[in-house]
């Protein structure tokens, strides 16, 4: 159990990843970092090594309920296979007779969503940096013929030094050409996937030309203040034509993100002959050192106030509401055999 | 006074929603960051009307800016200012945001608090500081315009600061075969019209095809219901859209959030509001305000053929109605696996042409996105003889002839048939590899009855496939190399 663990020092920049053998009892559970759909997020503390985690607990009744076994079983084996600088890092998953749980990697500069409310916008180079990072990370995704399909502010967390780490893979899969299912967040869907067509990859691009120009203006670009979905997806579908841009915003910028939102995905930058080439040697990133970047060498914009290790004050407070009492409660196990590749390593 | 009044009233809407404890000190930031975000747009203005300012400035980049001491007004134009304490940090290249809570600035009083409290705005209503103001290598603005004030003055609603949540619709097995038979329920033809009247201004319905199209309007299924009955209920997880073919209902919407103890805690105030709901008209007890009729011909519900979702109103029966109704999984099924159907068979397509052959299975998936439909009247040319083309052609449907002009024995030019083109078929594939004048023409064939389909043909254009793999004889060329001798793969 050490051992597994310690394998993080080790290799601080790619993780040695050993598959290890954990269960609930392993953790002391801390606070609740987020919630979800299907459960929630508490920041974990390992009685063996005292080192801080993230647990991801998933209700299996939910998931199943709510249709997502697919993309619950796909988030475990997608996150097994990445191991990136830019990309949370699962450690090992087990269930119960009710839950899964994910250990991951504790992020502890909380969500970019959080810093990006809070300034209000970013000015033109911070808006790159995170950019930049985030394209490095879905570069290496599509590299493994992975789509990640759910980007946004929300999913992107920051790291004790500032650079990112893209967490959330709820909806990300293998896919080598195409594939059908609707899923995102309605502000970031590409016109196909709402136009119930196939889509590839290059949804993640036109993800990020949304996450860019949130990032420049405050709010995603075709933002309704009413939340009302359907006049949402009426202006996604007329395209980037109709964004009203602000008269403040960088020219390449506003280049950059009119490629990547481009409706035809056969002309949209990040899905043609050079792939993300494109992306990269764009002059809105002109500057950007992508070696350097990629190492982790450029120093953030923003680094978070971290007091001490297991510091969540980045995160936002949840009402604990007692959640915790009902893990690893027996209960009859229903759906267990739906997640075959979470062991059960309680004893039972 | 104008701009006077519009800031007051932005206060007050910002003090209402946010209704601080502090009043003092809530207003008292709030005008502090208004003035922090107008100085840094003054700024930005002045930057690059460096020389003239004064002059092209418009006016109300002086209006309600507060008087600057001058020495201080320079600096701000000069250059960016610089704090001394983060010159000696060695920031990185995209320099330092300026936002409480960010180690890098140690000259930052803010305690590292992240969370969005209700009682600030978003802007750092604690720092002094300015917070979009310095940052290293900001590039100058390329806009010539000078930044319209109104541009990032969006207002502050708080939904902005809820977390977005992520949707998603079930999986549809797409290739599952065999295929079950997709329902079909009867109706006139007048029926039908009607109803592809009400969908077609519909952005989900937009981009379907007749096959498609044909599809959704046969799986409709009718439906009725008496007086006074709730169709769908406001936060119910929706999977149902819905025609209205005859009747009356009315859509409602309760205010959001509803206090939980809406009733009990304030019993004077209730007495009031129960006595507004009855006088008031269109105001139900239950279901809230009325936002909305449906009479024939409209249509609601429709994000339900998305994802389930809860319902954003309730609708209520008003008369018996009758109205036409289609489930999400339904229509889903149809929508993908007619496109999928007619995926695979381009991807076939593509696989039967020999000068293809050497791309693999993802590049051809690439190739079909880029492919486009077409649709011929009989004896309409697709290609003409003699024309330079860069298309190449799959007949998808119908039949197309072709035929060359050629000199007779008796020297006379006649057009003669050399060939018929069928589903499946190509021609033009050599375009790809080269722009050359065509050697016939390709039309579509004069069709014997109405009811053969009339030409269709899926068409791609070699800029297309350029842009999405590069050039065909490249890629021809290192195929060839992969497969006849060990050589570096160039890229």
């Amino acid at each position: 159990m050490d051992v597994q663990l310690d394998a993080r020092e080790a290799g601080q920049r790619i993780p040695q990843r050993v598959k290890g053998n954990y269960r609930l009892s392993d953790f002391i559970i801390e606070r609740t970092l987020g919630t979800g759909s299907f459960g929630r997020v508490h920041l974990v503390r390992s009685k063996h090594n005292l080192r801080f985690y993230a647990i991801k607990v998933l209700n299996k009744e939910r998931i199943v309920k709510m249709k997502q076994v697919e993309h619950t079983n796909n988030e475990m084996h997608m996150l097994e296979l990445v191991q990136h600088p830019f990309i949370i890092n699962l450690w090992g998953t087990f269930q119960d007779a009710s839950n899964l749980y994910m250990v991951m990697d504790f992020v502890p500069g909380g969500e970019l969503f959080t810093l990006l409310r809070r300034s209000n916008r970013f000015p033109d180079p911070v808006a790159k940096f995170y950019a930049a990072e985030v394209a490095l990370a879905l570069n290496h995704l599509h590299s493994l013929d992975i789509i990640y399909r759910d980007l946004k502010p929300e999913n992107i967390l920051l790291n004790h030094d500032g650079h990112i780490k893209v967490a959330d893979f709820g909806f990300a899969k293998l896919c080598m050409t195409t594939t059908w299912t609707l899923c995102g967040t309605p502000d970031y869907l590409a016109p196909e996937v709402i136009g119930q067509q196939r889509y590839n990859k290059s949804v993640d691009w036109y993800a990020l030309g949304v996450l860019i120009f949130e990032m420049l203006s405050g709010l995603p670009p075709f933002h309704q203040p009413d939340a009302n979905p359907v006049q949402l997806y009426e202006k996604i579908t007329h395209g980037p034509a109709y964004i009203r841009f602000p008269t403040a915003f960088n020219a390449n910028a506003t280049d950059l993100i009119m490629k990547l939102m481009e409706s035809d995905p056969s002309k949209r930058y990040g899905n043609m002959r050079h792939g993300a080439g494109d992306v990269f040697a764009h002059p809105w990133f002109k500057e950007v050192d992508w070696d350097k970047l990629a190492a982790r060498e450029i120093t953030a914009p923003y680094l978070p106030k971290i007091s001490g290790d297991g510091d969540a004050s980045a995160f936002d407070k949840y009402p604990e509401d007692n959640a915790t009492a009902a893990y690893g409660v027996p209960v009859p196990d229903l759906f267990g055999e739906e997640f075959p590749d979470f062991e059960y390593t309680a004893p039972s | 006074m104008a701009t006077f009044d519009a800031l007051i009233s932005d206060l007050s809407r910002d003090v209402r929603r946010v209704q601080p404890k502090d009043a003092l000190q809530f207003c008292a930031n709030w005008f502090q960051s208004r003035l922090e975000e107008q100085r840094t747009r003054t700024r930005d203005v002045l930057v690059h009307h460096s020389g003239s300012f004064g002059r092209d400035l418009p006016a109300d980049i002086y209006v309600d800016t507060p008087m600057a001491s001058p020495a201080n007004r320079t600096t701000s134009l000069s250059s960016h200012p610089r704090s001394s304490i983060r010159d000696s940090i060695a920031p990185g290249p995209f320099g330092t945001l300026n936002v409480p809570g960010n180690a890098l600035l140690s000259d930052d009083p803010s305690p590292p608090v992240f969370r969005i409290d209700r009682e600030l705005p978003p802007t750092s209503p604690l720092s002094p500081s300015n917070p979009f103001g310095s940052f290293e290598n900001a590039p100058t603005p390329t806009s010539t315009s000078p930044g319209n004030p109104g541009d990032f003055l969006h207002p502050l609603t708080s939904a902005i600061f809820a977390r977005r949540t992520s949707v998603s619709a079930e999986s549809i097995a797409v290739d599952s075969t065999p295929d079950e038979p997709l329902p079909v329920y009867p109706k006139t033809p007048d029926q039908l019209r009607r109803i592809k009247a009400s969908i077609k201004n519909n952005f989900i319905f937009r981009d379907l095809d007749e096959e498609q199209e044909t599809g959704v309007l046969n799986a409709m299924r009718e439906s009725t219901v008496p007086r006074n009955e709730v169709v769908i209920r406001q936060g119910d997880v929706g999977d149902f859209f819905y025609v209205v073919e005859s009747g009356l209902l009315h859509c409602y919407i309760r205010p959001e959030p509803l206090p939980p103890t809406w009733l009990t805690q304030k019993p004077s105030s209730m007495n009031l509001n129960i006595a507004d709901m009855f006088v008031q008209p269109g105001y139900h007890p239950e279901f809230g305000k009325k936002v909305a009729e449906c009479k024939p011909g409209n249509s609601f519900g429709e994000l339900a053929l998305m994802y389930g979702h809860p319902r954003a109103a309730t609708v209520l029966s008003i008369e018996p109605s009758t109205l036409w109704s289609l489930d999400r999984i339904t229509f889903r099924t149809i929508i993908l696996k007619s496109a999928h159907r007619r995926r695979t068979m381009y991807e076939h397509f593509l696989s039967s042409v020999t000068l293809l052959s050497s791309l693999d299975a993802q590049e051809r998936s690439k190739i079909a996105d880029a492919l486009v439909s077409r649709v011929y009247q009989d004896g309409e040319a697709v290609v003409r003889q003699g024309d330079m083309g860069d298309t190449f052609f799959f007949v998808e449907e119908g039949e197309a002839t072709v035929t060359k002009v050629q000199q007779g024995d008796d020297g006379e030019m006649r057009e003669i048939t050399v060939g018929h083109l069928k589903k499946g078929e190509y021609f033009g594939e050599l375009s790809l590899l080269r722009l050359a004048p065509r050697a016939a023409t390709v039309s579509a064939v004069y069709r014997e009855s109405r009811v053969l389909p009339k030409l269709k043909v899926a068409a791609l254009d070699a800029t297309a496939f350029t842009r999405l793999l590069g050039p065909l004889r490249e890629i021809m060329e290192r195929r060839a190399g992969e497969q006849y001798g060990p050589s570096v793969r160039i890229r």
